[in-house]
């Protein structure tokens, strides 16, 4: 387990170095900059903007300083007011943000990220208990009324897009039935309908998935070994035959993590939520650079996370895979 | 009264080329303590009239249309869902054929016996766990403390039928029933697994259906031998009679096909030629004609039933309950007392 545990951790060094840097050079690739605007700049403005924040640079420069707390000349390059010295990613600084001129990339993700994870977690969390249900009552009552009815919705929930549903949703409840707010953030009331919208498609996958998962345990050796035991219903479903129905759930985990991170991006800006996600897409469109890295790095570090995560309770269910090649 | 009775079951199943006569016109009686043995070649019905006996052929496809299952007077296939999870695993047990899919691969060995003593007899799992260790203990595993905490992957063929034995008889079952328990397991294996069964029931006084196709097998464990073919048992006697004189061509051909150690290199292993019929199409007289060596025009046309062979009543003392369903079963048994017919009962190749 530790070995194993050391080895994600190398890896998780590397995946974020390559990451940072592939995003680093691509930001800087795209055309335009953190201060082109449509309001045209002094020419002379432009450069002790670009001055300040180092931008005129050579790029490896700027890349060295930008990763690590290295005697590059002054100490403290790539401030951006003067008052605060940047010690680079390696020493967890971000850096100041480029639109955001009062605040570092810092501040702006320690106020948005408990807001994301917050939906995100909520519309995990709903996925799960709904899909798991959902899957179990179909695979118990095969080509039944319940059945029917969850796989028509589990089809229209995994090809429905996020923002169609949301759209939807908030026609439903916040004008035909004035039941919840249409926007914000704050009460569990503005959490329902985001968290719906962003869990609906990982819902309706765990649902298919649980279905089938089931349905094949159910039909396995060990099940019949249960009922001839003279175990009740509830402890061959829900011990012998989801414990092995559920492990293709578990697999999953992780591109639904993957998947409500980015869906979060579209339902924050719906309604209008201070979260991450909002960030990735603005500060990519804004060219804050620092901005736009800090909130990649952040997410490759969740994702790569949650998949250790995810295959260590993988190994702890199925203890017929050894850790060491999950 | 029998403690176990089942009469006339018909089990038919609902497939895509239409319903198959799986079992038909079954019927057992079981005594406290005697093993019954079931024997047939595949699809033959014995798994599926074992598995009917505790409603656990799987509906859809399977319905059980006709027939009783009598357990102390109380018929099971009426019975409650409720009342069928009693029976099962405390009253009547059951050990399958494949140790290696019948235990659970991802919950450790000592959860899966435990659950049994904790359903049914309602003790708190310290106890039960102290309860399955003795089991293991008992059916032979070395190690049992240890034993408990492996999961299925960690232990061999015959370990995992061990434990599936112990399993099944935790809470001394009155019945135990066994469907093809050695199958999976290599020779050694088998006749340790045999003799561990039989010492069991001289302990415990268990009664035993043994279901198997292999009919050396049974010679060593039965008291009684049914004999199915094609969903109907078309012979049944004391398990002496039928390796003395088989009185149905069908048994005369699988005790033909059991290979022996004192056959010589030219004593060709028999074969009965051809293969099942299909059980989908119905059959009009003996199911067996067409494989028969022994087949006369009347058996194409007209069922044989399944007759005793007393003739009269003073003859039920000499032949006990012995029946068979053939026409020609004189000329069976005499062919089969014949010099060069079969042999005696020399151990057979393992």
């Amino acid at each position: 387990m530790i070995g194993f545990l050391l080895r994600r951790a190398l890896w998780f060094a590397f995946t974020l170095w390559a990451v940072a840097t592939l995003a680093f050079f691509l930001m800087r690739a795209a055309p335009g900059g953190p201060f082109t605007a449509e309001r045209s700049v002094p020419p002379s403005v432009e450069l002790a903007l670009r001055a300040r924040y180092h931008l005129d640079w050579p790029m490896w420069k700027q890349y060295l300083s930008y990763i690590g707390p290295l005697e590059l000349g002054s100490r403290g390059a790539f401030t951006g007011d003067g008052t605060q010295t940047f010690g680079g990613v390696l020493a967890g600084d971000f850096g100041p943000s480029f639109k955001y001129r009062d605040f570092s990339v810092n501040d702006v993700l320690a106020q948005s990220l408990p807001v994301s994870l917050g939906l995100g977690l909520t519309a995990l969390f709903f996925a799960i208990v709904i899909g798991v249900s959902a899957g179990v009552l179909c695979a118990l009552y095969p080509r039944g009324k319940i059945d029917f009815g969850v796989r028509l919705l589990a089809t229209a929930g995994v090809a429905i897009p996020n923002f169609v549903l949301a759209s939807m949703l908030i026609l439903l409840f916040v004008f035909l039935l004035p039941l919840l707010p249409v926007a914000g953030w704050g009460t569990l009331q503005h959490s329902i309908l985001p968290a719906a919208a962003l869990g609906a498609p990982v819902a309706a996958y765990i649902a298919r998935l649980v279905r089938a998962g089931l349905f094949d345990a159910l039909a396995q050796d060990y099940v019949r070994t249960a009922i001839a035991k003279g175990m009740p219903t509830h402890i061959v479903v829900l011990r012998h035959a989801l414990r092995a129905g559920i492990l293709p759930v578990v697999s999953y985990l992780g591109p639904a993590t993957a998947a409500i991170l980015t869906g979060s991006l579209v339902i924050e800006k719906i309604f209008f939520i201070p979260g991450t996600g909002q960030h990735f897409v603005n500060s990519a469109l804004n060219r804050d650079y620092t901005l736009a890295m800090g909130v990649t790095i952040l997410y490759t570090g969740l994702v790569f996370f949650l998949n250790t995560v995810v295959d260590v309770i993988y190994t702890l269910l199925d203890p017929r895979i050894p850790l060491e090649e999950a | 009264m029998s403690l176990l009775e089942v009469k006339h079951l018909r089990v038919r199943f609902d497939t895509a080329r239409g319903p198959l006569q799986a079992v038909d016109e079954f019927s057992l009686e079981l005594e406290a303590g005697e093993t019954v043995a079931l024997v047939g070649e595949s699809g033959s019905g014995k798994s599926v009239a074992s598995q009917a006996i505790l409603g656990l052929v799987q509906s859809p496809p399977g319905v059980i249309e006709t027939g009783e299952v009598l357990f102390g007077g109380e018929n099971l296939l009426e019975a409650s869902r409720q009342r069928l999870g009693q029976v099962r695993g405390r009253e009547i047990a059951m050990v399958f054929q494949d140790p290696h899919s019948a235990l659970h691969p991802l919950l450790p060995i000592g959860v899966q016996l435990c659950e049994v003593l904790e359903v049914h007899e309602g003790l708190p799992r310290k106890e039960a766990w102290k309860r399955c260790v003795r089991a293991l203990d008992e059916v032979g595993l070395s190690d049992p403390e240890q034993r408990m905490e492996a999961y299925a992957h960690e232990l061999s063929g015959g370990m995992r039928q061990r434990v599936l034995i112990a399993m099944a008889l935790l809470c001394r079952p009155k019945i135990l029933i066994a469907d093809e328990p050695t199958t999976a397991l290599d020779a050694t294996v088998q006749v340790q697994i045999l003799d561990l069964l039989r010492r069991l029931q001289r302990d415990h006084g268990t009664a035993i259906l043994f279901v198997s196709h292999d009919l050396g097998l049974v010679g060593r464990v039965a008291d009684r031998v049914l004999v199915m073919y094609a969903g109907r048992v078309i012979e049944s006697a004391d398990a002496m009679q039928v390796f003395e004189r088989p009185m149905h061509p069908y048994t005369l051909g699988l005790l033909e096909s059991v290979p022996r150690l004192s056959r010589t290199s030219e004593m060709k292993l028999k074969s009965i030629p051809g293969s099942p019929p299909d059980m989908t199409q119905p059959i009009a007289g003996c199911a067996f004609a067409p494989r028969c060596e022994f087949v006369r025009q009347r058996c194409t046309l007209e069922r044989p039933p399944l007759a005793s062979l007393a003739k009269s009543v003073s003859q039920v003392l000499l032949v006990g309950g012995r029946r068979s369903a053939c026409f020609e079963r004189e000329r069976v048994g005499r062919a089969a007392e014949s010099p060069g017919g079969l042999p005696g009962d020399e151990e057979r190749v393992p």
